[in-house]
């Protein structure tokens, strides 16, 4: 597990970082993230990947799920550099690199991409997982060049 | 899907808009009665002739039951048709699509839709352009806000991450965009009752701080406090009212997911959505393109503009981005008039309503009464319409004849 940074557990909750109102199906997926996992729900019957975490597999419709571990690596399909946050708890992040990531084995994510320029963000750039604390709620994950 | 029965079967009697810009103290219900009544006054109706409410959601005062409030506020009698339909983006468009049925089905003959919000004053700052702001969070809410907003994916990257891919696949470039703005300006500054009045050249728009690369500020539509409505009802009920009509001919709706990063990609994907709805609006509508006048399409930022005209068909693959750089969009020198009041870049943008302005002003235009800035002999209109991030669309063929 990486840290890429984190943050004083003397700060405030970040509201927006860190959502206060979770499913109940989404449990092992934020536990995950804290381990420094990718976990996610898998349907049993015909073996889809389905997330967001839900009642039922979005693909078939099957209430029988169980969780898996994603490998955590993927590539960038598309990232942008954002200079303005839409709250104060984003200004120190300022310009983050928001993405959507392809998973090897798994679903798009809209993640961070760090230890990058924007400049040097190819379209296909290999990337693995890395996992930021926010606070003792929330974990996050962000990638950054494998 | 579309049924080419009903073509021509309703049309836009009455339209009307609120003041727009900062209305400090007026709230979201303030607003919708305010564009309710002069919708309704506009086509020389009374609230007695309206028989169906649709509303349109509050990001600043939402309510479980709006439709009920709002009706309750206007005094309207009994009803045959209520609802709050909240479709984010495209909710003038989808609404117009969804009367268009409950028309025909017979359930209701003169519907209004209504749309409001102070979503200026509701923000933190007095800035028309600022985006850091208690109104972004609150259209932040749209979104998953478990598993998306934790990553701070503000209206402008969520645009971004798209106009970027065709940035890369078609060399289209800022300086394209910029045009976009500099001609919605220029429309907003012709059109009576837009917000922003103040000429900017594509030298502003370049320099302007970048939100979310390639967008800057003033790639950015604008927030506003602001409400709208219209009124709909039957071919035979229309053609004795005050105004020209404006006819629906064709009308196509698809709606996808909200959870973007479960679209199979940001491209091919949405650009599908876009292809099926106008394809099935034309089909409806008996028309092509080539005839249409006067053209409305989300300018939310202003790389989505060329993005909607390839989709919809208006250009070939690649062409969208020159063209729009090349000022054809432009009401009276372009080839193809696009968002002829200066949309949501200029004109107005209070949230959910902000397309259902971009609607009524291919009404304006097809009524053929818009004195010096009118499109010459306007007949035929078409708007695409989407909420989301390229969720929800809506396609729409209007005319001033059946």
């Amino acid at each position: 597990m990486t840290t890429a940074h984190d943050v004083s557990e003397t700060e405030p909750i970040t509201r927006f970082k860190s959502p206060q109102v979770r499913s109940p199906y989404s449990g092992p997926w934020w536990d995950g993230l804290r381990d420094g996992k990718l976990v996610v729900q898998k349907c049993r019957p015909k073996r889809h990947i389905s997330h967001p975490p839900g009642p039922v597999c979005k693909t078939c419709q099957s209430g029988d799920l169980e969780w898996v571990e994603l490998s955590g690596t993927g590539e960038v399909y598309t990232a942008t550099a954002v200079h303005r946050a839409m709250h104060p708890d984003f200004e120190p992040d300022l310009p983050y690199l928001l993405a959507y990531v392809r998973l090897d084995d798994g679903p798009q994510l809209a993640t961070w991409l760090k230890d990058v320029e924007l400049a040097d963000v190819r379209p296909g750039m290999r990337v693995r997982a890395v996992f930021e604390k926010i606070d003792d709620r929330t974990t996050l994950h962000r990638f950054v060049p494998a | 899907m579309t049924n080419h029965d009903l073509r021509g079967s309703i049309a836009i009697v009455g339209i009307g808009e609120t003041e727009q810009g900062r209305l400090p103290g007026r709230d979201h219900w303030d607003l919708s009665v305010d564009a309710a009544l002069r919708a309704v006054r506009d086509a020389g109706l009374t609230m007695a002739d309206v028989d169906g409410l649709i509303t349109g959601g509050s990001f600043v005062e939402p309510h479980a039951r709006e439709h009920l409030r709002v009706a309750d506020m206007l005094g309207m009698g009994l009803r045959r048709y209520t609802e709050s339909s909240a479709m984010g983006g495209s909710g003038g468009a989808a609404n117009l699509r969804a009367a268009l049925a409950i028309i025909n089905a017979g359930l209701a003959h003169t519907i209004l839709v209504v749309g409001a919000d102070p979503l200026l004053s509701a923000s933190a700052r007095d800035d028309l352009h600022e985006s850091r702001s208690e109104a972004l969070r609150r259209i932040m809410s749209i979104h998953d806000l478990e598993h998306i907003e934790p990553y701070g994916p503000i209206p402008a990257a969520n645009m971004a991450l798209i106009i970027r891919l065709y940035m890369e696949k078609y060399g289209w470039t800022r300086e394209q965009f910029a045009e976009v703005a500099v001609t919605h300006r220029e429309h907003a500054i012709a059109t009576p009752g837009a917000v922003q009045q103040k000429p900017i050249t594509v030298a502003d728009v370049l320099a302007a701080p970048m939100i979310a690369d390639p967008i800057g500020r003033l790639d950015c539509s604008i927030v506003t406090d602001g409400g709208v409505a219209y009124v709909v009802t039957t071919a035979e009920r229309a053609k004795d009212l005050k105004h020209r009509p404006a006819y629906v001919l064709g009308a196509s709706s698809i709606f996808a997911s909200y959870y973007t990063p479960n679209f199979p990609d940001l491209m091919d994907y949405p650009a599908a959505m876009i292809e099926t709805t106008s394809d099935e609006a034309f089909a409806m509508a008996g028309v092509e393109r080539s005839d249409i006048d006067v053209v409305s399409v989300p300018d939310v930022f202003t790389g989505i503009v060329p993005i909607m005209l390839e989709h919809t068909k208006f250009c070939a693959p690649g062409e969208a981005g020159p063209f729009v750089g090349s000022g054809m969009i432009r009401n009276g020198a372009g080839a193809l008039p696009v968002n002829t009041h200066g949309g949501n870049l200029a004109y107005t943008h209070p949230g959910n309503s902000g397309q259902t302005f971009n609607l009524v002003e291919l009404v304006k235009q097809l009524r053929n009464d818009q004195g010096a800035r009118q499109v010459p002999d306007a007949e035929l209109g078409f708007i695409h319409s989407f909420g989301g991030t390229m969720a929800q669309h809506t396609s729409v063929v209007l005319s001033n004849s059946r």
